[in-house]
């Protein structure tokens, strides 16, 4: 809401901002946007790529490089890659085909230090920060960062704070050899051994900023005027510091496979098995020194010499994977497909007698509109192409909890050692921690899936092309710990086990028609339409769940919360709650949302509304979750131009106002939208409740998740928008050159939604919006 | 051919040579050990039980004066307790079971560790200790709860994993038992590298901690499980223990949690930067602290109730709060920071060369919806200041600065020598021997620097039992203050009454008077205290209005949804006396 209602917002409510004070930041910072705007720029990228390649019957070549570098939306922060690779195939001895494949590729990401979100790349915290931030305190006074107090001048943080900068260097080298066995027509042997490094290297130095102390004057000293009293350096970084943090992977993956494909006559047969075989090896290694006794300057002889001002860390991990596959396809004349496959899998995640999956797959296809009856017949005349598809796949899961690397040993008993001691002794001397490693489960497995789908493609009147998919699956053996199932005094979770169970569904269909007017005009129209949902058969509850927390028979995506029932507008509506009704243990007031008491402890309703209360109120939340996508691909092409568009959309899905800072009424020059249409005295009609001041109880009505604040998340959006020019040959030839191309592109160019407080496909108010991008370019092929 | 042949054997074999040197999928877990290897290895055993220190020694207990009459709230954000508007989820401390679970995985192992009994007694006897003070945190909140000692096998029917609740006196027979068993079972002391462990010293002390929690009016001795003669004997035996190793009180006040390890350390989390980091978030004036705010801001409840140097109350002067910095006891300049205050006891203060002034220019409000509205002065530009000018000063790390406010290292005593003597006081004069409780309160007041007067009496006028013990527990007031008693004391002496009647914490607002200059960084305030004028002020949301109800805490929805067996207490709507 514009700065000025919510500075008298906030008068009103919190109080302690004068109409002085009030109307020096209508003059001095009229959009409250200062610091976002000294902190925004235009972020931009560029690529280039070159490449070559040819050869001849023994041996043939490519080389290839890129290079991109990204600009991002605020100072000093960018991102830069570059990327060789060199591809070598020989055929030196009849039959046997050699490869080599080498990349390298080195991408440095820079940014400023930022203590508060430190791995984040995309700065999301500092950007609903900066969307935040207090309308008082100008960046810079006369040229000089102010000090804003505490919160510290993050505009001179990103300029003088010092720098993270993280290389990622890969080295991948594929070695390949095939040979064709000569006395059996079809049947080859292959090898490939892919060897892959990765190399992380953080540099990362933080250093204080000056910043200047400038005199403060209104009614409650919220002006800053330009008078200077004094300098301090900046409370962040804590200590300045210098680090280097590396973090190392070096993986193998070994295939060996035997094929076999021939074709006899009408029957073509293929049959593969594969061996494979995967370890990885990580470790990582953090050396960081604090302080720097006489410059603060990025190299570790600035930095001090006294031991208790270094620190190192380190880590190491291994893993490892082994394969067998095997796979069989039959076509009879490009009109009966069918194909099965096995897989059987090893896993270090489980003990050595369970960690061995099967997985079989099988699909078969049938092209009617190769038959005769049907070609021949009265329907074949219309329909150009029909076949019929059917599968059934099954796959495996061994991951526990991809957060916590500990989760790939529960099938033992451990006890971990704990990074970080206890202090005591009497000198003082860090004690190692040990510590149980949660109950063990030795019996655990692969987690399973099995889908089954079935489908229809085809083409009627040539240009009208349709596709329709059905797909069902099963997900079971869910691996997860049990937790709501015993009573918190057992102290733990239950030992991880094979126990959830998940059904799901959908289908896919696609429409396309395709046409050309004229000779030089052709286009192609293309709609898709999506539906999956799920159903939750076997899942953690607690005994004594209310129906709203029990999610077996829910979707996955689910979410409770309270019923409000509208605002409470006049006394005589507040005296027609039952005597004795509180919400968050207090008697709502004029103002107030109602919240529905639905239920109690003896499962009725008892006056009050807490924690009994709930209800569902969605069973899909989150773009992530829609249930149903859709969208519309047009392209049009006339002579060398060719226009290209998408649109597309998610809907049946709502979202929950996601807006920490926002949603509590902080107060200040910056209120959302959420709350610009409060209930007050002054504003009797007002849609949303009435504000108080923080940590009131009364709050709940905007603070808590009810049916006031989930809204419908539905929304269509144009993704791109893409003009390509392509030089007419005539030119070309002129120039001996193969293909010019210029092109222009426009990405997320808008969205049409029913729900404006922010884009409903991103997390929350304060998360980096989806980006609008333009891009221009030229592909040149010699 | 032969040659093709070759050729096909060697692509096709090469990956299953390499196999053969190097098992793929045997791996492990680089970061753990195995249960064996655990309980066959002292210095194993001892780590894990490292993890329940980490667990359960108390840290700084930093923002629990917000919730009594100790402190003051942030920006008038008045808690749900004291409000009156808690629910059955506002308090859950369930997760101990957690560490009950670690300690009994412990005890469940130890005997048949393979080293030394007088290690497997030294290891077992912390833990016993540690499972009593584990239940002792959830029954003095809850009452009953379910005595698990041992640590339950998962099995197929979860119902049987769902026990009951105990009888609250069943459990504290249970806590007691454990003391006892880990007094037995403890060194007299720890030394070099294990001091700060659990010591017999501890768990004695501890004993009388708990016996007098269940003795005080709100459980009232549990059917005589918990007498005031028990708790005297508890607290009786500590004291001499202690005293037998030199304990004592340690002079000067303000030293004792600057001086590491001194006399009156009973009971210590130890702490040093960057090992183990001490929490001090939100207890220093932001001028010199960062994102964290509005902790312990002392209310002039507190203030008013540090005694005077000669020993008389606050309440008998005739002075006005001006002044209110004059002639108080050593303890009143160790814990509370006053406008101007000489006392840079940050190094923040130390480096810009200033005290800390909590007055106002101007005032334009001085009862605004979240504090006071007006002009901070600018010799201290602190824009979120405290609502009552004061701030805590005790146990803050006095070498951290603005930027390293998260290095803070002081250690935290748990236990001091004094609380044994005050609880001795206490158990003292509810069995009737007033003498001993008033002498008692004279060595605490001697330490404190309050002089003996004429009568030697340290300005104590109490001399009936009922005098007695709320001179007692005024003393404990300001002994302890912010140390996290005071909302047990107020709970066991059922003292809710007390803190509705004030209605309001309160607090100063300091105005420099119309016409008169600031004040320079130093300043003395004893010279120019007559520059200000002190208005009282209430600091509440609203009035008190906490409940009889909260004595005892309600056990949480998501608890019970998950034990059916699980009663709720009485004064929550359910059928479980926790009184019994």
């Amino acid at each position: 809401m514009p700065v000025k209602d919510a500075l008298n917002l906030t008068k009103a409510v919190n109080g302690g901002i004068s109409d002085e004070e009030i109307n020096w930041v209508l003059k001095n910072n009229p959009n409250g946007d200062n610091y976002y705007k000294a902190a925004y720029s235009n972020p931009s990228s560029q690529r280039y790529a070159i490449s070559v390649s040819g050869g001849n019957e023994k041996i043939r070549g490519y080389i290839g490089g890129s290079y991109v570098r990204e600009n991002g939306f605020l100072p000093q922060v960018n991102y830069a890659k570059y990327n060789l690779r060199g591809n070598v195939q020989a055929n030196l001895v009849k039959n046997l085909t050699l490869g080599l494949n080498m990349s390298t590729s080195n991408g440095t990401r820079s940014r400023f230090n930022f203590t508060y979100d430190y791995e984040s790349d995309d700065l999301n915290n500092l950007w609903g920060k900066l969307l935040y931030w207090d309308v008082f305190a100008s960046p810079y006074i006369n040229g000089k960062p102010n000090n804003p107090g505490w919160l510290g001048n993050p505009i001179e943080m990103m300029r003088n704070g010092g720098y993270w900068r993280k290389d990622n260097q890969q080295i991948d080298a594929l070695v390949t050899a095939e040979y064709k066995i000569p006395f059996v027509e079809g049947l080859s042997v292959k090898g490939t051994y892919s060897k892959n490094f990765d190399n992380g290297y953080v540099k990362t130095f933080a250093k204080k900023q000056q910043l200047y102390n400038f005199k403060k004057t209104g009614p409650n000293g919220l002006i800053y005027t330009d008078s200077l009293v004094g300098t301090v350096m900046s409370g962040d970084p804590g200590t300045p510091y210098l680090g280097n943090i590396y973090d190392r992977s070096n993986n193998y993956q070994l295939n060996t496979q035997i094929n076999y494909d021939r074709s006899f006559g009408k029957h073509t047969v293929g049959a593969l098995l594969v061996y494979e075989q995967f370890e990885g090896f990580t470790n990582n290694l953090e050396l960081m020194r604090y302080n720097f006794p006489l410059i603060a300057t990025d190299q570790f002889l600035y930095t001090s010499a006294n031991n208790a001002d270094w620190s190192t860390k380190g880590g190491e991990g291994q893993i490892g994977r082994l394969s067998y596959i095997g796979r069989i396809n039959y076509d009879y004349d490009a009109k009966y497909l069918f194909s099965a496959s096995v897989r059987r899998d090893g896993s270090t995640n489980f003990a050595p007698d369970r960690r061995w999956g099967w997985f079989p797959s099988v699909s078969a296809g049938w092209v009617v509109s190769r038959e005769n009856f049907f070609s021949l017949s009265k329907i074949g005349q219309v329909v150009d192409f029909l076949k019929l598809r059917g599968s059934y796949a099954t796959t495996g899961n061994d991951i526990l909890d991809k957060d916590d690397p500990n989760s790939r040993w529960r099938w033992m008993e451990q006890y971990i050692i704990k990074d970080g001691s206890y202090y005591l002794g009497a000198t003082g001397t860090p004690a190692p921690r040990l510590d149980y490693g949660g109950l063990s489960n030795s019996g655990l497995t692969w987690e399973k899936s099995n889908s089954t789908g079935i489908g229809v493609d085809a083409t009627i009147f040539k240009n009208i092309r349709f596709s329709f998919d059905y797909w069902k699956r099963q997900s079971y053996d869910i691996l997860g710990s049990r937790v709501l199932a015993i009573p918190i005094e057992f102290g733990a979770t239950l030992p991880p086990e094979n126990y959830g169970k998940v059904n799901s569904h959908g289908i896919e269909i696609e429409l396309g028609y395709n046409n050309n007017i004229g000779k030089n005009f052709s286009y192609n129209v293309k709609g898709v339409f999506t539906y999956a949902t799920n159903k939750v058969i076997k899942k953690d509850v607690a005994a004594n769940a209310q129906d709203y927390a029990n999610p077996n028979g829910k979707t996955l995506a689910y979410k409770y919360g309270y019923q409000a029932l509208g605002i409470i507008r006049s006394e005589s509506d507040l005296s027609k709650l039952p005597a004795g009704y509180t919400i968050n243990g207090v008697a709502p007031a004029v103002g107030d949302m109602l919240l529905a008491d639905l239920s109690g402890p003896d499962g009725k309703p008892d006056n009050k509304v807490d924690s009994y209360d709930q209800m569902v109120l969605g069973n899909y939340f989150g773009a992530d979750n829609a249930p149903i996508s859709y969208g519309l691909n047009i392209s049009m092409s006339y002579k060398g131009f060719t226009v290209d568009a998408l649109f597309s959309g998610l809907t049946g899905y709502k979202i929950e106002y996601n807006d920490p800072w926002g949603k509590g009424f902080g107060g200040g020059g910056k209120v959302p939208v959420y709350h610009a249409d409060s209930w007050s005295t002054d504003n009797p009609n007002g849609s949303t409740p009435k504000l108080y001041p923080g940590g009131n109880p009364h709050s709940a009505g905007y603070q808590w998740t009810s049916t006031f604040n989930v809204y419908n998340g539905g929304f269509l959006r144009m993704k791109y928008l893409n003009i390509n020019y392509k030089l007419p040959d005539a030119i070309l030839n002129r120039l001996s050159m193969q293909d010019v191309r210029v092109f222009v592109a426009g990405s997320n160019l808008f969205n049409i939604t029913k729900f404006k407080m922010y884009d409903p496909e991103i997390l929350g108010f304060m998360s980096y919006p989806t980006s609008k991008t333009f891009t221009v370019g030229i592909d040149v092929r010699l | 051919m032969k040659n093709k042949l070759n050729i096909a054997i060697l692509t096709f074999s090469i990956p299953f040579l390499m196999m053969g040197c190097n098992k793929v999928l045997d791996k492990t877990n680089l970061s753990a050990v195995g249960p064996d290897q655990v309980w066959s290895d002292v210095n194993m055993s001892t780590a894990y039980l490292n993890q329940i220190y980490f667990a359960l020694m108390p840290g700084n207990t930093s923002g629990s004066g917000n919730e009594t009459d100790e402190g003051v709230p942030y920006q008038k954000q008045t808690s749900e307790w004291l409000r009156g508007t808690a629910t059955i989820d506002s308090w859950d401390n369930f997760k101990t079971y957690n560490s009950i679970r670690t300690i009994n995985i412990l005890l469940g192992n130890i005997d048949k560790a393979t080293f030394s009994q007088a290690d497997k007694d030294k290891i077992k006897g912390q833990a016993l200790f540690w499972r009593a003070w584990a239940y002792h945190d959830l029954v003095s909140n809850y009452g009953g709860v379910p005595l698990i000692l041992e640590a339950q096998s998962p099995t197929t029917d979860l119902t049987t994993l769902q026990k009951p609740r105990n009888k609250t006196s069943e459990c504290v027979t249970q806590i007691l038992k454990d003391i006892d068993n880990a007094i037995a079972l403890l060194p007299d002391a720890f030394t070099d590298s294990d001091l700060g462990r659990v010591d017999k010293g501890v768990a004695l002390a501890f004993k009388g901690r708990v016996l007098m929690f269940y003795a005080s009016p709100l459980f009232n001795g549990l059917g005589g499980i918990a007498s005031w003669q028990k708790a005297f004997d508890a607290t009786k035996a500590a004291k001499e223990f202690l005293d037998g190793r030199g304990k004592g009180l340690y002079s000067p006040y303000n030293k004792i949690w600057d001086d590491e390890l001194n006399k009156e350390v009973v009971m210590v989390r130890r702490y040093n930067y960057p090992q183990a980091v001490y929490f001090q978030g939100g207890l220093m004036p932001l001028n010199w602290s960062k994102d964290e705010v509005g902790k312990d801001r002392p209310s002039l409840e507190l203030v008013n109730a540090f005694p005077m140097k000669d020993g008389s109350s606050w309440e008998s002067q005739t002075r006005s709060y001006d002044t209110l910095f004059s002639n108080r006891d050593d303890r009143f300049y160790a814990n509370i920071y006053y406008n101007g205050s000489p006392n840079q006891y940050l190094k923040g203060m130390r480096d810009d060369k200033t005290y800390l002034w909590t007055y106002f220019t101007s005032i334009t409000n001085y009862s605004g919806v979240t504090g006071l509205e007006g002009a901070h002065n600018a010799v201290t530009q602190d824009p979120l200041w405290s609502n009552s000018s004061f701030y805590r000063i005790k146990a803050i790390d006095k070498t951290i600065d603005k930027g390293t406010v998260y290095n803070a290292a002081v250690d935290w005593i748990e236990i001091r020598y004094a609380e044994v003597l005050m609880n001795y006081a206490e158990c003292a004069n509810e069995t009737g021997n007033t003498a001993a409780a008033l002498d008692v309160l004279k060595q605490i007041r001697a330490r404190a620097g309050v002089l003996p007067g004429i009568s030697g009496n340290y300005g104590i006028t109490a001399a009936t039992q009922p005098d007695v013990r709320t001179a007692v527990l005024k003393e404990r007031f300001v002994e302890f203050c912010f140390e996290g008693k005071r909302m047990n004391d107020l709970r066991r002496w059922k003292m809710f009454d007390y803190l509705r009647a004030l209605p309001q914490r309160h607090g100063i607002a300091v105005l420099l008077k119309a016409g008169q200059p600031d004040v320079s960084p130093l300043s003395d305030i004893s010279t120019v205290w007559n520059r200000f004028t002190s208005t009282v002020i209430t600091t509440d949301a609203a009035n008190i209005a906490i409940k009889d109800q909260y004595y005892i805490y309600a056990i949480p929805k998501t608890i019970l949804d998950r034990n059916p067996l699980l009663k709720q207490n009485n004064n929550w709507g359910g059928d479980f006396d926790p009184l019994q």
